[in-house]
């Protein structure tokens, strides 16, 4: 037996230059690009949706509504009045950037200025995968727990912004957000936690600050 | 459980990179694996085993190297490897993405490898 070297032997290489190429798209029809991850059920849509109801009068904002099945959170966003794009991986628990292509052609992004990605429901895959947007967005509601940052903690150190929903749960179910809050600082210090509740709209204007895409 | 996916990927690469010859007398390929993947190397060699059934890798294992994260800070002069959160809650050592030196933010210079560096391949006279 003996050894051959491989050059292009790169497989992330490989994905990231097809997540490159979605970035020099939406550069080019001057869309940012917002990644959210997080559960089922954590509020993804329902933050987006109360995000775009505060910029709208400002900004076209768009979301591509990833999912397993179904055009729940698609109609969710049709019914605010946002342009979106229905994108169901059928099997996959995650986006990668071929399925963010196929998005990109079907969107219309010289209508947009903002585009939310909303990447399926998992705290584990959609991490590896970069999409070629601008921003990682991670969100968990405290009816999750508060362990949520410790059972998953790569996600989280890997993402530049944590969203705590649902924090006018938090008493009810006896649970104490600062404890994800603290966790999320220890395995990333340099990013930003947000505790938020959409009912009251506690939250969402740090948010948005936070994002900093929307201007001032 | 995306170890399927990259899976594939993984075997896209190898089928476009190393000449047809070699592909049927590879053994091992030698896969560099970061710290900062998500991924279970059991899920991935399962996944491989299967989608290079009936091919030319048919056979071929996948032998793991582990890559330590590695980092560079954007506001001091630090280069190297970060500290990580033990704490008990915790359950394994989390790489914490910031410069150890100065708490500042990092690039990642090592740690997201999925990547085949080499391969094992049989001698000619091995058959």
């Amino acid at each position: 037996m003996h050894d051959i070297n491989l050059q292009d032997g790169d497989v992330m290489a490989r994905l990231n230059e097809l997540a490159e190429k979605n970035r020099e798209k939406l550069k080019a029809h001057g869309v940012i690009a917002i990644n959210v991850m997080g559960a089922i059920g954590s509020g993804k849509t329902e933050l987006i949706k109360a995000i775009n109801e505060r910029v709208k009068e400002g900004y076209k904002v768009g979301a591509v509504a990833g999912d397993v099945a179904g055009t729940d959170d698609f109609e969710r966003f049709k019914e605010a009045g946002m342009t979106a794009y229905n994108l169901n991986t059928r099997s996959d628990c995650h986006l990668d950037p071929h399925l963010v292509d196929h998005s990109l052609e079907n969107i219309p992004l010289d209508a947009l200025d903002v585009l939310f990605v909303e990447n399926v429901g998992n705290l584990v895959c959609p991490a590896d995968f970069e999409l070629g947007t601008e921003i990682d967005v991670v969100v968990i509601s405290v009816t999750e727990g508060e362990d949520m940052v410790r059972k998953h903690p790569k996600i989280f150190a890997k993402s530049e912004i944590l969203v705590i929903n649902k924090i006018d749960l938090a008493n009810a179910i006896g649970v104490d957000p600062e404890v994800p809050k603290e966790d999320y600082y220890k395995v990333n210090p340099n990013g930003k936690a947000i505790f938020t509740a959409i009912p009251e709209g506690k939250g969402i204007d740090d948010l948005i600050d936070t994002l900093g895409v929307f201007g001032s | 459980m995306h170890e399927y996916s990259l899976a594939k990927e993984l075997v896209k690469t190898l089928l476009d990179g190393v000449p047809e010859d070699q592909l049927g007398k590879t053994e091992i390929v030698h896969v560099e694996l970061g710290e900062l993947r998500i991924l279970s190397k059991e899920a991935l060699s399962t996944a491989y085993g299967i989608i290079t059934e009936d091919t030319l890798l048919e056979g071929s294992e996948i032998e793991y190297e582990d890559v330590k994260l590695e980092a560079r800070c954007q506001r001091c002069d630090f280069s190297g490897p970060v500290s990580y959160e033990e704490e008990e809650g915790v359950h394994f050592a989390v790489p914490v993405l910031s410069c150890p030196e100065c708490g500042g933010a990092v690039d990642i210079l090592k740690g997201n490898e999925l990547a085949v560096r080499k391969l094992t391949v049989a001698d000619d006279d091995e058959g």
